[in-house]
């Protein structure tokens, strides 16, 4: 249910947005779009309207500020004095960690939203652009929905075509639409037959290896949605692309290996809302590529990518044995025993009882060891320093 | 008891009312969408509608490339220069830590430290650099597009549960593939081919059996299994029509024999059924599509030779990765490629020398190739082995060779493309490369964020089998947001 509520709030969130996507004022508030539904994720189940553990409640800005029993949840503007933060960091086997250890925990991301959120005073109200700019940091929203229904007819002749028809999301009726299936029989005529009484609803078309032409791009300047178009190896021309126009939801384009140059320059500039375009394969030069990606909120992929640089390479590599064991006692350390089995037993030494002969600490394993040292300690070091010294430092 | 007695029992009262739930709910959104998408379905398509993605998805496609035996990460991705100044030293206890080990080298009296006779390069990518092996020049060319996943662990230490684990995420046989799950999950993209995928590249090592239960559907619809490619001669078996049998006639012959299917169908209720008389229509479709996919000659020279010579050797890693992308354009939900022969116990610096050369350039131009033709940024592609290799020899030591046994605690995959944020560094591992010291990944951690990126909530994208709900991640797994694009 929680997630349900989730999806309902990042809907809403997208709905606004698309109204009116220039204007700040109309996106939603950080604590709609972030922070509401982190905590109503991880926290709400226990403090929320129906669960106050601690005398907590996280699910309204009003139960927010109001706190728990024994502390406020946060302090305005400062993270680290906040009861909330502070009980996140805690380390997990903490009784006073939240969530507790069995629940899912918030990662380092989504902590880092909310000690953000409280830095910057937590606002209910108005927009913490920073917060907003890591995008890992959104919630996959699902896409907006003001599209009606498909026509059942329509779609049970994409599918009797073995056209790939499918919705973009649960809860959408926009369509991702793929002909790989029939590309090499697919032409104008036949993307028009099947496609222009689904106008409203195509969001993802892919033509690629088809025999698609200007008609199916004026055919798809009138697709209202359609966000995502693969013309990848067609035969497609700048006369062709023309026809797309300016439209207004194009994000993605796909035009590698097709027949366009040059020509397409001003069309693909004109897409007010193209963020990627696919151009390997086509006939544009460098001068060209370098016009196009003039245009900076413009990605332009043509295959020219360069390769990872190599910042560094190591020495050929030599092998020793130098480096000490962790498990090895600290050198120099003037009170460790020089053997580590007791002369005596054979036993492990241990690190109570020792003698000292000439300056070197010989270890024991009990209190009687010792006494039997002391009846004859030359003879008895002795033979722990041969011991010792033929035994190879390392193996 | 007859059969037919027998199936008509099989449907309980609790499965008639669960079927007949979701056409009651049939009034809204995606449901609507569903029935109707449903309502007239194509001849031979799949008996049950895909689940479709829960949320607008980042990547639609997998292509899956496993390392069967366990690749060495500390030969290749998980880089120790300070081993070298321990050649020869015992592991130290405080680091081994008593682990479990295989019977191979449980037995050893020691367990010398072989540090990796390679050099290393440093990649520049956006976290500060990641360092490569020789052993992998293509691969370190594009290092700024992958996702390297140096705190994967394991929890089996052998073989056969390894890659089970990998694939189904369980360890004991019997569940659904990975691949099977997404055919479940998104359907089919491309009604002529398989949805599901898979290839077989020949090692040059210790070869591990592929058991066709690593792409078997489970308890989910059969239709959803993965489909082998053969290497050499067809790829798939017996789809091309027996001497004197025209298409025409094959048509005719599967119209009769669907249309007795249908009545058999009604009998028995079996939805068996279905999926037979889906794969008999898709076999027939693939007598077309196969032999024009497999065919390289529309390639031209230049991408041919990004893959390498061995492009031209059907069945070798490089023609399995051209292949690859050619059913990923084709809309092939789920490739999965195998590499044999990672399990070097013994001689492993010649070994791996092999290894890497019959896949290094290959994986790197399939990348390379899916980036420029727009398909990368839809397509999810994951490299990796069952486990890793120790840190200690395995069988003798010196300063040019030595083995490695099977280590689950910590090695490296890489993960590429559409919705994973590439060019980064992810998880660290102590000294020895060892035990993972920041950012351990489970395999249903890894599981959780490669349904995440198709558009799942690998919470919700389950199967009730035996009266519970099934899921790739079982009961566990979270997804590692910084990992995302």
């Amino acid at each position: 249910m929680r997630r349900a509520a989730l999806a309902l709030l990042a809907l809403g969130a997208c709905q606004s947005a698309d109204v009116e996507p220039r204007a700040a004022s109309r996106l939603p508030s950080t604590y709609d779009a972030l922070i509401a539904p982190l905590l109503a994720e991880r926290c709400t189940g226990c403090h929320g309207a129906e669960r106050a553990k601690g005398g907590l409640r996280l699910h309204t800005p009003e139960a927010i500020r109001a706190g728990g029993s024994t502390a406020p949840a946060f302090v305005s503007g400062d993270a680290e004095a906040s009861e909330l933060v502070r009980r996140l960091a805690l380390p997990l086997a903490d009784e006073e960690h939240m969530p507790p250890g069995d629940k899912p925990q918030l990662d380092p991301l989504e902590r880092a939203l909310l000690s953000g959120w409280i830095r910057a005073g937590a606002p209910f109200e108005g927009r913490v652009e920073a917060l907003h700019a890591s995008q890992s940091l959104e919630r996959h929203p699902n896409p907006p929905a003001p599209i009606a229904p498909a026509p059942a007819a329509s779609l049970a002749a994409l599918r009797a075509a073995l056209v790939h028809v499918q919705p973009i999301a649960q809860g959408s009726n926009g369509l991702w639409i793929d002909f790989a299936a029939i590309a090499l029989k697919t032409d104008d005529a036949l993307v028009r037959s099947l496609l222009e009484p689904l106008k409203g609803q195509v969001v993802e078309l892919a033509l690629a290896r088809s025999h698609v032409g200007a008609d199916t791009l004026a055919l798809c300047a009138e697709f209202e949605h359609l966000e995502r178009l693969d013309l990848r190896d067609t035969r497609l021309d700048d006369a062709g692309l023309a026809k797309l126009g300016a439209h207004a939801k194009l994000r993605e384009l796909v035009l590698a290996r097709s027949a366009i140059t040059a020509a397409s320059i001003p069309t693909l500039l004109a897409l007010p809302k193209l963020e990627r375009v696919f151009v390997w394969g086509c006939a544009l030069s460098v001068d060209d590529l370098a016009q196009l990606r003039g245009r900076t909120d413009l990605l332009v992929d043509a295959g020219d990518k360069p390769d990872a640089v190599l910042a560094e390479l190591e020495p050929p590599p030599k092998f020793t044995n130098e480096l000490p064991s962790p498990d090895a006692p600290p050198p120099g350390d003037p009170t460790a025993s020089i053997n580590t089995t007791c002369p005596i037993t054979g036993s492990p030494v241990n690190a109570k009882y020792t003698r000292t002969f000439e300056g070197r600490v010989i270890g024991f394993c009990c209190p009687n060891c010792p006494a039997e040292f002391d009846k004859d300690p030359a003879a008895c070091a002795a033979k722990v320093i041969s011991a010792v010294e033929a035994k190879p430092k390392t193996p | 008891m007859d059969p037919l007695s027998q199936h008509h029992l099989s449907l309980t009262r609790r499965r008639f009312f669960s079927r007949a739930a979701s056409g009651l709910g049939a009034g809204l959104g995606a449901l609507s969408l569903a029935s109707i998408l449903g309502g007239e379905r194509a001849r031979g398509a799949s008996s049950e509608l895909p689940v479709g993605p829960h949320f607008a998805p980042k990547a639609k496609r997998v292509i899956y490339m496993h390392m069967e035996g366990g690749p060495s990460h500390l030969d290749l991705y998980d880089y120790k220069p300070e081993l070298r100044r321990r050649f020869n030293q015992d592991l130290p206890d405080s680091i081994r830590k008593g682990q479990r080990l295989t019977t191979m080298t449980s037995g050893q009296a020691r367990f010398p430290i072989a540090p990796s006779v390679f050099r290393f390069s440093r990649c520049e990518n956006h976290t500060g650099g990641v360092w490569l092996s020789e052993l992998l020049p293509h691969t370190q060319q594009i290092a700024n597009e992958l996702c390297f996943l140096h705190s994967m662990e394991t929890e089996a230490i052998n073989h056969e549960p390894g890659i089970t684990f990998f694939q189904t995420g369980a360890q004991v046989a019997g569940r659904p593939s990975f691949g099977s799950w997404l055919s479940y999950g998104l359907g089919s993209a491309n009604a002529n081919l398989p949805t599901f995928a898979v290839m077989i590249s020949q090692g040059q090592g210790n070869m591990q059996a592929l058991a066709a239960r690593f792409w078997g559907s489970g308890f989910l619809p059969s239709e959803h299994q993965g489909c082998k490619l053969r290497s050499s001669g067809d790829p798939v078996l017996y789809l091309k029509d027996p001497p004197g049998v025209a298409r025409l006639d094959r048509r005719r012959m599967l119209d009769l024999v669907g249309a007795l299917d249908e009545i058999e169908r009604r009998e028995s209720l079996d939805d068996e059924i279905d999926a037979r008389i889906a794969q008999a229509e898709m076999a027939y479709r693939m007598q077309m599509s196969v032999p024009e996919l497999a065919d390289f000659s529309d390639e031209d020279e230049a991408t041919l030779e990004m893959y390498g010579p061995d492009v031209r050797k059907p069945g070798s890693f490089a023609a399995n990765c051209l292949l690859a992308r050619r059913l990923a354009e084709r809309g092939v939900r789920f490739i999965q490629l195998y590499m044999r022969g990672w399990d070097q116990h013994g001689g492993l610096p010649a070994e791996i020398k092999l290894q890497t050369q019959a896949v290094d350039q290959g994986q790197a131009a399939l990348i390379k190739d899916l980036r420029r033709r727009g398909l990368l940024d839809e397509t999810l592609v994951l490299w990796g082995g069952e486990f890793g290799r120790t840190v200690y020899s395995q069988g003798t030591l010196t300063e040019t060779n030595y083995g490695r046994d099977h280590h689950p605690r910590a090695f490296t995959v890489w993960a590429a493309g559409g919705g994973i944020r590439g060019g980064i560094s992810y998880g660290k591992t102590d000294d020895y490369g060892y035990n993972i010291v920041e950012n351990p990944l489970s395999v249903h951690d890894l599981h959780a964020t490669l349904l995440h990126v198709l558009g799942f909530d690998h919470e919700r994208l389950s199967y009730r089998h035996q009266g519970r709900d099934y899921r790739l991640t079982d009961t566990s797994g979270r997804v590692v947001r910084e990992l995302l694009a």
